[in-house]
């Protein structure tokens, strides 16, 4: 029975959701090739050899992925606006949240149906990043490379915990304040213009701040749910 | 339960972001300290002393301006236009210019091109820099014709040595084998632990790496017409080398840094002397040379120590500079009583909070932790309630970012103590 139900209401998020992941997906891996023809046209100006020197061991380093930076950021707030906006504005939430099966249970399969999508998006981004950059560039600068971007793609799973947060909060100056948080917690996330790999040591803290990040939403949700102000 | 959990992760996100932003923001506007006098240091090969110069900023604080004083250990001053006769080695073109510059200094004959030629700073790091174990090794040779251009970058692996044409991204296996063959001819253990060379690429061409196998033995690798050249170097002692630098004076070939802290410099026959400097300060710094003079300047909290060594790297003279720590102003003592700390992040040692003095912001908390105890209190929250505790718990560590956090995330009361508020009504 449970097993249908998030059937339903999986299906339920993913026609909610379906043009703006499919959107983003379509401009993160455009921004993906990008990177790459930009990266296969300087190697053909000026040699595989001095780009891959610049690219290690330039100061200040060249980041030729920079333009990313931003991409998984975007997916998040794509798929968490469509997701929970209508919902509240439109006040369709409240039939949601009626549903005979707990609240808590009915608001976490929503926001893991967001994490699920986001987290294939990431793999997507992931897989075909690794795939250009191997055949591009030896492993040497592809891990350091990797570690760089995790943040970015962590980022992601911040912004949406935030926005499902934002979205279900019922008093306007509340989402002012957690938007302001959110803006100054990714701004911890969105880090750029170091030498690859740096931030490794960042990584363990991110990971726990996107895990303890993923109950937000209960908080607001039960607020909206007893109508607290 | 759990949405009152959940409430304490959202306060502690809103201490970070607090943590983060307000004393950024605080700090740019108001500056937390004031003027210090700013001191150098140099070593006159004529008076056989040092003479430190100091700017000392006017004690009218409306005035940007200050005056430079120049003195020596002793406490004698000196004129700007005396010292720069003291210091004829630092001053080559000034004097030279004016037609001042001596023909000979402490009895050798000198010329401006001569102490200019001889003239050279580097700065040596105690600790590695960022590797990534690719590099390139190029041709003793490669200036004579570009056929012997390297067009490949090389890495040694628990395999051998590979080098991987950057173009296709694939394996030279001829050239790879070669080399591999070479190393292991020399007893080379792979893989590399680590590989150093000169940013110089006139000195990287002439030497190559040094490379750090698995057992801490230290190679050195050329390459001479694409013919490899491995050579065993015998290491300054049983420790192994945690740092190299490659000199850009001709009497130094490399500065080696040992995990104990010893510092030595290779010659050019690769023998090597030890440097006398002391643990405590053996940290990265500047090395400095003239005619007579090799002069090491090592770096420490509120101090300077420069070593004088003469050509042989025998130690002639040291003096430790000590610095007034900057003072702070009432912008920044007020800083450190509003922010317990500061959250921040380097691109390599990851997160870090930095604390203010217990004393300072402790009072400031507690004052805050009294207010939010009232004001529970009196809006009928019940202390025995352990969310009440943690909220007044946040405020007394963590200040005003504490109380930021509660009052975005505010506490729910329960239904006992809604009851409780109001039972005067019933």
């Amino acid at each position: 029975m449970m097993k249908r139900y998030f059937l339903h209401l999986f299906y339920k998020e993913w026609l909610k959701t379906r043009w703006a992941f499919l959107g983003t997906l379509l401009l993160g891996t455009a921004t993906i090739l990008y990177i790459f023809i930009a990266v296969e046209n300087k190697i053909t100006l000026t040699g595989a050899k001095t780009i891959l020197l610049r690219i290690l061991y330039d100061e200040p380093p060249v980041i030729y992925y920079a333009s990313f930076l931003y991409i998984p950021l975007l997916t998040a707030l794509a798929i968490g606006i469509a997701q929970y906006v209508p919902e509240v504005i439109q006040k369709r939430i409240r039939l949601t949240l009626h549903l005979p099966v707990k609240n808590n249970i009915l608001i976490s399969g929503m926001a893991g149906f967001g994490l699920i999508l986001l987290t294939l998006s990431n793999l997507l981004y992931i897989g075909l990043f690794l795939y250009y950059n191997i055949r591009l560039f030896p492993e040497e600068l592809t891990k350091p490379v990797m570690i760089s971007l995790t943040p970015w793609l962590l980022s992601s799973y911040i912004a949406y915990n935030f926005i499902a947060m934002i979205a279900m909060e019922p008093n306007k100056w509340r989402k002012v304040i957690y938007s302001v948080i959110a803006y100054y917690i990714l701004q911890l996330f969105l880090v750029g213009n170091e030498p690859h790999g740096a931030f490794r040591e960042s990584l363990p803290i991110m990971t726990l701040m996107v895990l303890l990040s993923s109950g937000l939403v209960l908080y607001s949700s039960q607020r909206f749910y007893k109508g607290e102000k | 339960m759990l949405t009152k959990i959940i409430r304490i992760i959202a306060v502690l996100f809103a201490v970070i972001a607090a943590a983060t932003v307000l004393p950024q923001l605080y700090y740019t506007t108001f500056p937390p300290e004031g003027r210090s006098s700013h001191k150098n240091i140099c070593y006159s090969e004529i008076l056989g002393d040092f003479i430190i110069s100091e700017y000392i900023y006017s004690t009218d604080k409306k005035q940007a301006t200050g005056q430079t004083v120049c003195y020596d250990r002793h406490g004698k001053s000196y004129s700007r236009d005396s010292v720069a006769r003291l210091l004829l080695l630092d001053n080559v073109s000034q004097l030279a210019y004016e037609g001042r510059f001596p023909d000979t200094i402490c009895g050798i004959a000198v010329t401006p091109e001569l102490v200019s030629s001889e003239a050279f700073s580097q700065y040596h790091s105690a600790q590695p820099g960022l590797y990534y174990g690719l590099c390139e090794l190029r041709d003793q040779k490669s200036y004579t014709t570009r056929t012997l251009e390297p067009r490949d970058l090389f890495r040694i692996t628990p395999e051998g040595i590979q080098f991987i044409v950057c173009a296709t991204n694939q394996i030279d296996e001829e050239k790879s084998r070669l080399f591999t063959n070479c190393l292991t001819a020399a007893d080379f253990r792979f893989p590399a632990l680590r590989m150093w060379t000169s940013p110089d690429k006139n000195i990287s061409e002439a030497i190559g790496y040094y490379v750090i196998d698995s057992k801490n033995e230290l190679y050195c690798l050329s390459m001479n017409q694409s013919v490899p050249a491995v050579q065993k170097l015998e290491k300054p002692d049983s420790r192994n080398i945690r740092n190299i630098t490659f000199g850009k004076s001709p009497d130094i070939r490399a500065i080696l840094n040992t995990e104990n802290g010893n510092m030595y410099i290779q010659h050019p026959d690769q023998s090597y002397t030890r440097l006398e400097l002391p643990d405590s300060l053996r940290k990265s710094g500047r090395l400095t040379g003239n005619l007579f003079y090799r002069i090491f300047t090592l770096p420490a909290p509120n101090q300077q120590t420069t070593f004088v060594f003469d050509r042989n790297f025998r130690l002639v003279d040291s003096c430790t500079l000590y610095f007034q720590p900057q003072p702070q102003n009432t912008a920044g003592i007020f800083g450190e009583f509003l922010f317990p700390f500061h959250i921040g992040q380097t691109a390599w040692e990851g997160f870090y909070a930095d604390w203010s003095p217990v004393k300072r912001f402790l009072w400031l908390n507690l004052v805050l932790a009294g207010i939010t105890l009232f004001y529970k209190r009196r809006n009928g929250y019940r202390l025995s309630n352990p969310f009440v505790i943690t909220d007044i718990l946040f405020v007394t560590i963590f200040g005003i970012y504490g109380l930021m956090g509660i009052s975005a995330f505010p506490l729910k009361k329960s239904r006992e103590e809604i009851l409780n508020s109001q039972s005067p009504e019933l």
